[in-house]
């Protein structure tokens, strides 16, 4: 597997929840499974409370939560709601899927 | 506990809801595609920030920029508002990229709507329309669960809001995805349907919780610079006491007739087949208010500008040197290419800007012509109650289809409005055709009983005087009395 390139092409990830309603509460659970799952590439991930930071979630027009945002590399590709499928999102976000064991 | 009223800023709207929506509340405002939905939302968030209200607008079919230059000419300066603080705009519309799986709610819509508000120090909240947040998410029951949930979650923050969404037609279900199920308190429905060949546009409050509203749909126009205006078809009371101030009818003999010239508030109507000279009535009046020093309107329904000047001048009459004073302003119109609604409006605007002391209209059967006749009779009682609510004295025509007398459906229904009636009849004798007025009513006067037989000359109208030994000159069978009725009745013609 060649490496993969940092700069630009570096996957950039945002998880928008909605404080604790309880699909954003189930969200953070199945996003810390997702990045095991698809983990060991070099993400940039960050998580993003709407309620906290209302101004970023203007920025990118979040409508629904949770959603998770593949912000880099474009397009911008994203998931709303359930995350407990990881080849699922992976697909949806055009990830590439880290080689298992 | 009744809520406070916060004026929506749409004119005529207001008054439907007995001085507003309750504030804080949620309107749906409802109606299929073209029904003003937007703009009646606009109007709201614009009218608000000119009143000092501050709003938010949440656009998710159109991308802001877009939504300003669709409504830029409407004058609501949505951008300049958004730059002074006035307004704030929620961009959400789809994202094309994003996929749906699962549970989900609006928490990232919520936040921006509570953001944005906080941030203008919002009062109004127009979400328009919702149907595009259905099609993207496409699971109809979880996006209604959320969306009534965010509504819930947004009540606290006290926002007046308005909802538009779509009515899949005229006559089915409310709203497509049934946004009425959620907790919105108000219910507006807008149409937009065909009748008799014209296009009607109505608002209808269906649902104003816990307070009273007038019921029924009321036409309203959408102005291409203002916006919506309710049309006050319904009689506003005027100055009950009225004016006990004559004016001239600009003719000595039928001022006379009158019993002293016209009341100052009145609305006259002349009527009478074509040629009898009403038009020329019509420039008389017109001269004496401009030579009394008033402003004139003359709405010309029936003849060009240009026809009527010609006219005019051979009369004697010179339309121009007033014209150009700003003392007279001539409006020639098609009506047939308007519908009532957008004349009656039309007809206001004019009358505010130009603020005449008189006005001609003629005629007013060139209005009535391809009307639906219930149409005609509110734009009439309208008209008239407009007129008179202002005061402005008025003389109107209306054309007989039949040369010779006759009843005719629009005299006696605007009869009932008119404060005074001048019927102009022909009546044949002895093969000759002559002329004759007669003053049917002044409401609050003596006046003339008898028939005038009158000329028209060079100079104008000349009434001749009383007529007498003849009857039967009203309903268009004009007779000699004095003669046995059996050798008249032979000699009688049917006439048209």
């Amino acid at each position: 597997m060649e490496e993969v390139a940092r700069e630009p092409g570096r996957v950039s990830l945002r998880l928008y929840v909605a404080s604790d309603t309880a699909p954003s509460a189930q969200a953070r659970r199945q996003f810390a499974a997702l990045q095991e799952r698809l983990g060991g590439q070099d993400w940039e991930v960050e998580v993003v409370d709407v309620f906290e930071q209302p101004g970023l979630a203007e920025d990118d027009r979040i409508l629904a939560t949770p959603v998770l945002i593949r912000l880099q590399p474009p397009p911008r590709l994203s998931v709303i709601g359930d995350f407990s499928d990881p080849h699922a999102v992976a697909t949806a976000l055009n990830l590439e899927e880290a080689p298992e064991r | 506990m009744t809520p406070t009223r916060m004026p929506v800023g749409i004119p005529g709207f207001d008054e439907l809801v007995h001085g507003g929506l309750p504030r804080g509340r949620s309107t749906l405002v409802a109606g299929s595609t073209g029904t003003g939905k937007t703009v009646f939302g606009l109007q709201f968030l614009a009218g608000g920030a000119r009143m000092g209200e501050p709003g938010v607008l949440v656009t998710f079919a159109e991308r802001p920029d877009d939504l300003i230059a669709n409504v830029e000419s409407f004058g609501f300066d949505l951008a300049g508002l958004v730059a002074d603080g006035r307004l704030a705009i929620v961009d959400a519309t789809p994202d094309p990229g994003a996929t749906v799986s699962g549970r989900f709610d609006l928490g990232g819509l919520s936040s921006r709507i509570a953001h944005a508000l906080s941030e203008v120090n919002g009062t109004r909240l127009f979400l328009d329309p919702i149907d595009a947040l259905f099609e993207e998410f496409s699971a109809a029951v979880e996006v209604r669960r959320a969306f009534g949930a965010m509504l819930r979650a947004l009540r606290p923050l006290g926002a007046t809001t308005l909802i538009a969404a779509e009515r899949p037609s005229e006559d089915g279900t409310l709203t497509r995805y049934g946004a009425e199920e959620f907790a919105v308190d108000n219910v507006v429905l807008l149409r937009n349907v065909r009748a008799e060949e014209r296009r009607r546009r109505t608002v209808e409050v269906l649902k104003l919780r816990g307070a009273d509203h007038h019921k029924g749909e009321f036409p309203f126009v959408i102005d291409a610079l203002s916006g919506i205006e309710i049309v006050p078809f319904s009689p506003i009371e005027g100055d009950a006491t009225g004016s006990p101030e004559r004016i001239s009818l600009g003719n000595p003999e039928l001022d006379a007739m009158c019993g002293g010239g016209m009341y100052r508030d009145a609305l006259m109507m002349i009527t009478g087949a074509t040629g009898t000279g009403k038009t020329l009535i019509g420039l008389q009046f017109m001269v004496a208010g401009i030579e009394a020093g008033e402003r004139v309107l003359y709405l010309s329904f029936e003849e060009s500008q240009w026809q009527l000047e010609r006219n005019a001048a051979a009369w004697g009459m010179d339309l121009t040197t007033p014209e150009r004073a700003g003392r007279l302003e001539i409006v020639s119109r098609y009506p047939a290419r308007l519908g009532l609604e957008d004349l009656l409006v039309e007809l206001k605007h004019t009358v505010e800007e130009f603020a005449p002391e008189r006005l001609v209209i003629d005629s007013i059967t060139a209005i009535e012509h391809n009307s639906p006749s219930k149409a005609f009779r509110e734009f009439s009682v309208g008209l008239s109650g407009y007129l008179k609510g202002r005061g402005i004295a008025t003389m109107m025509t209306t054309t007989m289809p039949n040369l010779l007398g006759g009843d005719h459906a629009t005299d006696l229904y605007l009869s009932t409005i008119a404060d005074a009636i001048l019927a102009l009849r022909y009546f044949d004798l002895e093969s000759e055709v002559r002329r004759a007025a007669l003053v049917l009513k002044v409401r609050g006067s003596q006046h003339a009983s008898e028939m005038h037989e009158y000329e028209i000359r060079e100079t104008g109208m000349n009434v001749l005087g009383p007529i007498k030994g003849i009857r039967g000159i009203l309903v268009g069978q004009a007779q000699q009395t004095g003669h046995s009725s059996n050798s008249d009745a032979h000699d009688m013609r049917p006439l048209e």
